[in-house]
């Protein structure tokens, strides 16, 4: 029997995210495969380099539409950690409440489109409708209904007046109302178990070995969660549940992520019943003339880590390790002896960001780029 | 941030030592006449372990058989600082790059 190896993607209907995966079948039976990035390029890493320190918040702030609270999140973090500067409390639980609300936006359209790689699209509408109420309040509170831009180094980007605290609320209090029934239909419909139990399936042990982080590893029982291990912002004020399933399949992977949803509105109405009163000072220029940190933060994804190095004054090398990169090493292993058909689903249930994971490529006008449907075509038809 | 140095003969030895921690990414910075490459790891906080090589033979071995999830790390910098990771066998495969790359590699600095 002849092995064939096909490639999906770059542009495929079962993936949103650009990336060519290739195959090699053995009849329907995945006995090979290997990923190829660099469709979705921007060249972030380059770009950051000898920038001001203030110019870097703003490409970072634009590495991902979905995560855009995330990667400034920790730069500032970063860069604060530097400067050994430890901001307001009022600031911090700015912040938190800011990231909870990204992290809750990010959980729903997700699900959102899991369910429509399985043929759920009135789901997905579902979902759409109740993101809206999120993006509705980033809007009020950050202007912008991505990329976000909130966090700035040492402050925020704007203040919530008691108005604003009374309209979170409200929709914040819509959404948890809508949860508990999506949940109910997931838990009982009978398609959604039989393509999700039992597919993707990471056993605890590999999780650990493989590094992987979020809440993939905590669908898998791994106890890790940047919040509580390493607390930044706001955390370690705020009581909150790890969320941990134990299957680690799609489907268990799918619950963590809902019931987080419910966590971070939990969270949210902690910060805005505590926050304490204060004012929210002013951006001032940075001089910040030499030095080098790490730092992480907890993005929807799992944990998202930037190394900003600074040489006079400008930004000499920055490393940005999205949570996506750290968990595509393990999908190629998933996908070894499988059927052709679960390769969306798994893919999916990874949740996959292409925008951040793909920040360093740059390609010069005028270079031709090898599409691997050509070179198929050369070599096996 | 807590950084230990590391010399290119012990490396091997310290990593088989870590074995059962969780590595978070390798970072490689380019320097005046040799490579950095900083492993970070996640023991009760991030620890950085720092390794240089020479720009001359920028050779330093692999650590997939230790942690799995340094296949696709090693790979990209491979793609964008042209360092060779000894015991990858997926490394000449061009991750981020076209295939028909030309040229330095993109994140190596400008030295005139």
């Amino acid at each position: 029997m002849h092995d064939y190896r096909i490639p999906i993607g770059p542009q495929h209907p079962s993936g949103d995210e650009p990336s060519c995966l290739r195959v090699s079948l053995d009849g329907d039976t995945i006995i090979d495969s290997d990923l190829r990035f660099g469709y979705a390029h921007k060249g972030i890493e380059k770009l950051l380099e000898g920038k001001r320190i203030e110019q870097g918040l703003h490409i970072v702030d634009h590495i991902c539409g979905i995560c855009s609270v995330a990667h400034p999140s920790c730069y500032v973090r970063v860069i604060e950690k530097i400067l050994r500067y430890e901001p307001p409390e009022r600031i911090k639980y700015l912040r938190t409440m800011v990231s909870e609300l990204g992290r809750i936006q990010s959980h729903i359209f997700w699900t959102g489109f899991m369910l429509h790689e399985l043929g759920f699209e009135t789901m997905l509408a579902y979902f759409l409708r109740d993101r809206e109420h999120i993006l509705e309040v980033l809007e009020k509170l950050t202007g912008n209904r991505s990329h976000f831009a909130y966090h700035k180094i040492r402050t925020v980007k704007n203040d919530v007046s008691e108005s604003d605290i009374k309209f979170i609320l409200s929709k914040i209090r819509e959404v948890e109302k809508k949860i508990p029934v999506y949940m109910k239909t997931i838990r009982t419909d009978s398609v959604i178990k039989a393509r999700m139990k039992d597919v993707g399936f990471i056993p605890r042990i590999e999780s650990e070995k493989y590094s992987l982080v979020g809440p993939i590893a905590r669908a898998s029982g791994v106890k890790i969660d940047i919040r509580k291990d390493d607390p930044y912002e706001a955390y370690d004020q705020v009581d909150f549940e790890l969320v941990r399933e134990w299957d680690g399949d799609a489907y268990a992977r799918m619950l963590v992520r809902m019931r987080e949803i419910l966590e971070s509105i939990n969270i949210i109405k902690q910060v805005l019943k505590n926050m304490p009163e204060g004012k929210v000072p002013l951006p001032v220029p940075l001089i910040l003339e030499e030095g080098m940190g790490v730092g992480r933060v907890e993005a929807p994804r799992g944990e998202n880590f930037h190394m900003i190095k600074i040489k006079r004054r400008k930004i000499d090398r920055a490393r940005i390790r999205p949570p996506t990169f750290n968990f595509m090493s393990i999908f190629t292993k998933l996908l070894e002896g499988k059927k052709v058909g679960d390769i969306p689903v798994i893919l999916a249930s990874l949740d996959p960001c292409y925008a951040c994971m793909e920040r360093v490529v740059v390609i010069k006008d005028g270079k031709r780029e090898v599409l691997t449907e050509d070179d198929f075509r050369h070599k096996y038809a | 941030m807590e950084e230990k140095r590391l010399k290119l003969k012990d490396f091997r030895q310290k990593m088989e030592k870590l074995r059962g921690h969780r590595l978070i990414t390798i970072s490689a910075l380019d320097s005046s006449g040799c490579y950095h490459l900083l492993y970070h790891f996640d023991i009760n906080g991030i620890k950085t372990f720092k390794v240089l090589i020479p720009e001359k033979k920028p050779v330093i071995q692999s650590i997939i058989d230790i942690f799995p999830s340094a296949e696709f790390y090693e790979r990209e910098i491979h793609d964008f600082f042209d360092i060779e990771f000894k015991g990858n066998p997926r490394l000449h495969e061009k991750m981020f790059l076209p295939d028909d790359w030309e040229g330095k590699p993109p994140l190596l600095k400008d030295k005139k």
